[in-house]
């Protein structure tokens, strides 16, 4: 039994009983909060596992590609084409509150050309192979997304995991031990107190019979 | 008022991420560990002014070669992983997946429930 440390009093013992009022509600808010971070989560990170099996799957087709295009060039040649990209990415990016978590969703911005170097020094293997990288973008930014959801859910939902015990098996059980302590305590001193009277009764009766008779053998 | 639009970058070695440029994503090429570590983590707190003059993160997506990715120790992803941007997405090389991308999932599972429920 773990109890606080704090005087056995009547005042003390309403304070307390108010704290774990607050307690119960907070663990009860909590455990809600955690039951609707977990559900999120679990539907985003089952899809995480199968986007990212497919998109390494594809992400290293491609590559392959890339290598072996560039293995047939030059390497200054394939630099210089790579060097002025017309084509832009960027990204417009939101951020959604789910359970007072704050998770980013990702939209994507292209314009350009990707193919955008002269045709007569560059290999065909080339043009297929960052179409094959443009194909696997959308994918990655999806997958980048939802992975930072999970993410942040993970997090989060590890910290209100944490709380919740932390009330469930310490400040609560922590707190109804030392009201029990209290009431027990002041129940007993309430017994003392009232022993104490029917001693103090008792004796005072006492000294009032033997004086009583006292008075009454100086009559006689 | 119009959205901030936010970059993209992708750290690893030049002979692999070359290609990237052509779609107008930053290439961070690198050497060694060391300095694919420097660069993530400038980059990852790397700050500009958005539309509404707030400071805001400059990168959304940093993508990084698993082989770099997964030799980062917890102290760095702390300080990567501080806002809710950007995200930092671990990307199999040439070589395929090392496996790593799917432990980090797991990672986040066994984070989250208590324990790996998918096995």
């Amino acid at each position: 039994m773990a109890k606080l440390n704090v005087n056995p009093t009547r005042m003390e013992l309403l304070n307390l009983k108010k704290q774990i009022k607050t307690a119960q509600r907070g663990h009860k808010l909590l455990r809600d909060k955690q039951d609707g971070l977990m559900q999120k989560f679990m539907e985003i990170v089952r899809s995480a596992r199968d986007l990212r099996k497919e998109v390494e799957e594809q992400l290293q087709t491609a590559f392959k590609n890339f290598v072996q295009a560039s293995a047939m060039m030059y390497p200054e040649m394939l630099e210089n084409a790579l060097l002025y990209p017309s084509a832009k990415v960027s990204l417009d990016v939101e951020t959604k509150n789910v359970m007072s978590v704050r998770i980013p969703n990702f939209k994507l911005n292209q314009e350009g050309n990707i193919l955008n170097y002269g045709y007569l020094q560059t290999s065909g293997e080339l043009d297929m192979a960052l179409e094959a990288f443009q194909q696997v973008l959308p994918k990655l930014i999806q997958l980048a997304e939802i992975e930072r959801q999970a993410e942040r859910l993970a997090e989060e939902t590890e910290k209100t995991r944490r709380r919740v015990n932390a009330l469930e098996h310490m400040l609560l059980p922590n707190l109804k031990d030392t009201v029990k302590f209290i009431s027990m305590k002041l129940s007993e001193a309430e017994r003392s107190a009232t022993t104490g009277v029917m001693r103090i009764k008792a004796s005072l009766e006492e000294q009032a019979r033997e004086e009583a008779l006292k008075e009454a053998s100086k009559a006689v | 008022m119009e959205n901030d639009l936010y970059k993209l970058a992708i750290i690893g070695t030049k002979d692999q991420i070359l290609g990237f440029t052509a779609l107008g994503m930053m290439v961070v090429a690198v050497n060694n560990f060391e300095e694919a570590r420097e660069k993530i983590l400038k980059l990852a707190l790397s700050n500009v002014e958005g539309n509404g003059g707030e400071t805001r993160r400059e990168y959304a997506i940093i993508f990084i070669m698993e082989e770099y990715a997964e030799r980062l120790t917890k102290d760095d992803y702390k300080k990567i992983n501080k806002e809710a941007l950007p995200a930092v997405i671990p990307i199999p090389g040439i070589k395929g997946t090392s496996g790593h991308g799917l432990a980090r999932v797991k990672k986040m599972v066994e984070q989250a429930v208590g324990s790996d429920i998918f096995g």
